[in-house]
């Protein structure tokens, strides 16, 4: 019979907290030889080892991968926006005075030869045999009033197929569209005769790619020739025929000749892509040395430009990343110390038994390292694994750059070295007296260090006031780490805090529900009781639900902020380009309004180049994103009267001196009196300079050399009808933009990306969370059933024990929530204004609430908070009464 | 001292003359473990009165918390018959109140997050009677002497401190039968003693105990010893049994 004890036991524990008696001699002995064997008869401990190192050397080997794929999912999204010839290795001749009579052309005589000559330097580079594409414009001998007068030519091998023909194929010669076959009345067989009399037979008709009052939809296959298809602005494009190589070089004398090498940029590596661009660099070289230097080629820069782009997104997310892969793999760590934890619960017998038996901490930290070992090494081979696979599925990219799966293999064995050296603490702090390390448990859990990690916040708050927290270089944003450093260490400091001061204020809860009724009652006293454990519920609820709202925050604010920038430079939800004359007025039948802009051909008298655009008042407002201010201050816009000063809106001055006057490029100068001044106006195109906002009829009259353009801009209810009326009038458009295709644009992408990096570490957080709260309740499984056995006895209903659970963790994990949401709202809305992706552009960012994230995550938690009370009732109610209240 | 039970039969006993709490007939029940067939009760006949305090005494493994649990209806058995009457009459064991019968499990189940004096409180808490029973709540903490430990929680305690919690928390409502697995395990003698002599008082009002104990120093506190040894149950004590 015991009696009362709460002094130790006092069987000898001599020598047990030195070094145990001689390392290598316990070393071995049987514990020791067969630890690694021992771990595989314990599957539940197994299991949890080897998952928790899963998750760790996934953390770890995501970071490397994830920046692997997103160089080459850069390349491959910029390849995809961008014409065909930009993403292959292009080469063209170079202006050279002395060698040829005109810039950029080769004499026709030279073509078939230095074909040969750049096809043979090509294949040694080891680039893919290029195709030649070859264009020109030639006089044609007047033969009409309305008769073109020049044509271009152009000669590419498979271009006929990218072409609707209208008769059929088999015929040298040219092709000729339909406009110009119709207007004057050729056919297959007819003859175009050159102004130096070479007559090219005609071969075929195939549909024009632009036609009058038709909107040019052209083909990607032309995209990098939609300039001398449809021409620019309001200068028409000559029109625009198919020859084949031979009848091409026998209408001119010389040629713009262009060697393009299939590359594929859009399904090879970035550093596939930078060898292809390095090899191309060494053609001209070698054409001109084979050609005795009478033949240069230059390198077309868009194969560099778009390596380059990929490159500055790939290197501006490597710093932002590093502060989510340590925030992920501390997460892990605390799940693989969870699990080495449940390795000492369970073999808590035999650890007991060794340390009674001397052994010290060393030995006992070996025989965790031996025992765990296995399963972790399984575990983070998986996780390695796993994390391939994951990120070729949702990744930015299933495509890495190669090394990429090695250093990401080494990533995730160094996290689970580190996963080891933490089991070999936890081993040998079993080795300690259960009493010893209280006190400094105790002193670690009531310092405030969180107030450290608070501090770190703030200083990396200032340091992104004091830097900004992006950048962009060559128009590509670069986010600096602050970013995520400030939300992270904020985010952890703030919740500790405010789950720390929620603890305090226990004890007056308790107080508070005592005379409430059983659920409540029970409830409250469960999270009292074990304080610790709620408070580390609370803390790792709040922890990847306020990862998720700042991820979704800052998403949300860049996004809007964009877009609101967008809108500005836009100006209406669709803007038309057309090709109207400027000087007419579209009669678009209240479906838009009229927009002149001149880009760049207007400069403040005395002083520097400005925008100028033209509205319409009457419908300007209606139909652009126009707020009160700027509804108010177009009114004023009235036309000039006879010659006297135009009233004008002076927008964007940065404290630039209004000016009194306009001088256009062909020297006409134009009296304009401001009679408002905006810092944002709709259709601001360039955000460094002022811009100039009149009436649309100030530019009347004014000569062709001033470039206007004619822009319709118009809603989304009303973009068919005002398609329509520019249709029946025979307005042809040349281009459409709306807000939605600016936020792809690959400028962004390291933004998105990172954000939803930081989502996938809070949905990790999450995971963790949840194999937290499903430990921590398995662990209290026995305790809480034995409770519900005796209460259930003593007459508490199901209804009630299933309350008091959901109320429990309803309280807990709800206020976690909070937190979390709270923190991180915090923290967005104190940084979120510097976090400007384009600080020379107005608007200045604004701060959007993720509602949908919120209520989303809310949600979450309250699924999972249901789940788990059904879960502990439907154990507890499984319970076998007389089993639960034997002894053990 | 030892109370040497009357031979089965003589009714002289005035407590056992009056109608029983709770009578079980041929009760018997068997556990597979493994291949091997444990039978916890054969054919067992027991009755409890109102006023007595009974020893069921025995090794461990005899069957003693099998009979415990089949009388209180946490466990069925699978042959016989048990019936409650008098104070308990038409209900069945698992239906019936703390108020009616009471329990002090062998593994105590004490709420690890409630304090001791609300694990002591919490029977009449969950029938609404607080502040009706804190007088004797707290009657029963001076009494087993852990009035000073009110405000700890159970694993601040001792084992012997938290038995008593236990005993208390079931003597609470006055119960009309109690059943005790061992009640006094982790008690030196002066506090086992105390222990009886309320058990004993409360007997006096009407009360019925039977009490699993293997500590022969506590058969002197019953009115009656039954022996259980290998499911089989006996009147008397195992040395004058065996």
């Amino acid at each position: 019979m015991q009696t009362d004890e709460l002094a130790p036991s006092s069987t000898g524990r001599g020598g047990g907290h030195g070094g145990g008696h001689g390392s290598g001699g316990v070393l071995n002995t049987p514990p020791w030889r067969r630890a690694p064997l021992l771990v595989a008869r314990q599957p539940p401990v197994f299991l949890a080892l080897a998952l928790a190192a899963a998750v760790l050397a996934l953390a770890a080997a995501s970071g490397p991968l994830f920046l692997a794929a997103t160089g080459t999912a850069a390349l491959h999204i910029s390849a995809a926006r961008s014409c065909p010839e930009q993403g292959e290795a292009g080469l063209s001749v170079a202006g050279d005075a002395a060698a040829t009579q005109f810039e950029n052309l080769l004499p026709t005589g030279q073509l078939t030869g230095t074909d040969r000559i750049v096809r043979s330097a090509a294949a040694r580079a080891g680039l893919p045999a290029p195709y030649l594409t070859v264009g020109t414009t030639i006089n044609l001998a007047p033969s009409g009033p309305n008769a073109p007068r020049a044509v271009d030519l152009f000669s590419r091998p498979g271009a006929l197929d990218h072409v609707q023909k209208l008769t059929p194929a088999g015929r040298a010669g040219v092709w000729i569209t339909d406009t110009v076959a119709s207007n004057e009345g050729l056919r297959p067989g007819s003859t175009i005769k050159t102004f130096g009399g070479i007559r090219l037979p005609v071969a075929g008709i195939f549909r024009d790619l632009i036609g009058r009052g038709i909107d040019p939809h052209l083909p990607r296959y032309w995209c990098s020739w939609s300039t001398q298809i449809a021409g620019s602005g309001a200068n028409a494009a000559p029109p625009f025929f198919i020859a084949d190589l031979a009848t091409l070089t026998r209408s001119t004398p010389y040629v713009a000749p262009s060697w393009f090498a299939p590359i594929d940029v859009g399904h090879i590596t970035v550093p596939q892509a930078r060898t292809a661009s390095v090899a191309v660099a060494s053609v001209p070289p070698a054409v001109t040395t084979a050609t005795g230097g009478q033949v240069r080629l230059f390198v077309h820069p868009d194969l560099g430009e778009l390596v380059r782009q990929a490159t500055l997104v790939h290197s501006g997310l490597r710093g932002p990343i590093i502060p989510i892969d340590i925030a992920g793999a501390i997460v892990a760590l605390l799940l693989v110390g969870g699990a080495a934890g449940f390795w000492v619960v369970r073999r808590a017998p035999e650890l007991r038994l060794l340390v009674s038996r001397g052994v010290g901490p060393v030995a006992l930290a070996i025989k965790a390292l031996l025992e765990i070992a296995p399963a972790v090494i399984v575990g983070g081979l998986a996780g390695w694994g796993g994390a391939i696979v994951l990120v070729r599925s949702i990744g930015p990219s299933s495509m890495f750059e190669p090394g990429a799966p090695v250093r990401s293999l080494a990533a995730a064995a160094a996290a689970c070295a580190a996963g080891l050296v933490l089991v070999a603490v936890i081993g040998a702090a079993a080795a300690r007296e259960p009493r010893a390390g209280r006190g400094a448990v105790r002193v670690l859990a009531w310092l405030p260090w969180e107030l450290a990690l608070l501090a770190a916040a703030f200083g990396v708050y200032l340091a992104v006031h004091r830097h900004g927290a992006v950048h962009s270089v060559h128009g590509t944003v670069q986010v600096h780490p602050t970013i995520l450093a400030f939300p992270l260490l904020l985010l952890a400091g703030g919740v500790l805090l405010l789950c720390r001061l929620a603890g305090l204020g226990l004890p007056a809860l308790r107080r508070a529900t005592t005379p409430l009724g059983i659920a409540v009652y029970l409830a409250v006293r469960r999270i009292t009781g074990t304080a610790g454990v709620a408070i580390a519920l609370a803390v790792g609820t709040a922890l990847p639900c306020g990862i998720l709202v700042y991820a979704a925050a800052q998403t949300a604010s860049v996004d809007h902020s964009v877009s609101l920038k967008f809108d500005t430079y836009l100006g209406a939800p669709h803007a038309l380009g057309t090709l109207a004359d400027p000087d007419s007025t579209i009669p678009l039948a209240g479906h838009g309004t009229q927009v002149a802009v001149v880009s760049t051909d207007a400069f403040v008298v005395g002083g520097n180049q400005i925008q100028m655009i033209g509205v319409d008042p009457a419908t300007f407002a209606r139909f652009s994103f126009s707020d009160p201010q700027v509804a108010a201050a177009i009114r004023g816009l009235t036309p000039p009267v006879d010659g006297g000063p135009a009233p004008a809106l002076w927008v964007n001055a940065h404290g630039a001196r209004a000016p009194k006057g306009v001088r256009y490029v062909d020297d006409t100068v134009r009296t304009v009196h401001i009679v408002g001044r905006l810092d944002v106006f709709p259709g601001l195109r360039d955000g460094y300079s002022p811009m100039l906002v009149v009436n649309r009829r100030a530019f009347l009259h004014l000569s062709p050399f001033v470039h206007r353009d004619q822009e319709v801009w118009t809603t989304d209810d009303q973009l068919a009808a005002a398609r329509a009326a520019l249709t029946r009038h025979g307005i042809a458009v040349l281009f459409e933009i709306s807000p939605t295709t600016f936020l792809d644009h690959t400028d962004l992408l390291p933004v998105t990306w990172i954000f939803s990096y930081l989502r996938v570490l809070a949905v990790l957080a999450g995971l963790v969370a949840i194999a937290g709260l499903v430990f921590a309740l398995a662990a209290r499984t026995r305790r809480r059933t034995s409770s519900y056995v005796l209460t259930a006895r003593m007459g508490i209903g199901r209804g009630s024990h299933r309350r008091s659970i959901v109320i429990e963790l309803v309280l807990v994990v709800g206020f976690g929530w909070l937190a979390g949401a709270a923190v991180a709202l915090t923290a967005a809305a104190s940084i979120y204004r510097r976090f400007d992706v384009n600080s020379s552009f107005p608007p200045p960012p604004s701060l959007s609430i993720p509602v949908m994230t919120l209520v989303a995550s809310g949600a979450g938690v309250v699924v999972v908070v249901l789940l788990a009370a059904a879960v502990t009732q439907w154990l507890a109610d499984r319970a076998d009464p007389s089993e639960v209240m034997r002894l053990e | 001292m030892v109370k040497h039970a009357a031979p089965e039969g003589e009714e002289s006993d005035p407590i056992r003359a009056r109608s029983g709490l709770v009578r079980g007939r041929g009760l018997s029940k068997t556990y597979r473990r493994g291949a091997e067939q444990v039978h916890a009760l054969r054919a067992v006949d027991i009755d409890v009165h109102p006023g007595e305090l009974v020893a069921l005494a025995g090794p461990s493994g005899s069957g003693k918390s099998t009979l415990l649990n089949v009388l209180c209806g946490w466990e069925t058995p699978e042959s016989g018959s048990l019936a409650y009457s008098g104070a308990l009459a038409g209900r069945d064991a698992i239906d019936l109140e703390w108020a009616q019968l009471a329990l002090v499990p062998q593994a105590l189940g004490l709420l690890e997050d409630l304090t001791v004096e609300e694990n002591i409180m919490m029977p009449a808490r969950i029938v609404g009677k607080v502040k009706s029973e804190r007088d004797r709540g707290h009657e029963l903490m001076d009494r087993f002497k852990i009035a000073h430990l009110g405000r700890r929680y159970p694993r601040q305690t001792s084992l012997g401190e938290q038995q008593r919690c236990c005993v208390a928390r079931a003597m609470l409502l006055r119960p009309a039968l109690m059943l005790a697995d061992e009640p006094t395990a982790h008690q030196d003698a002066a506090l086992g003693d105390v222990l009886f002599e309320t058990m004993r008082d409360h007997a006096r009002a009407g009360g019925g105990f039977l009490i699993a104990t293997h500590n022969p120093d506590t058969w002197g506190h019953c009115d009656r010893v039954l022996s259980m040894h290998d499911g089989q149950l006996r009147e008397g004590a195992p040395d004058i049994v065996h």
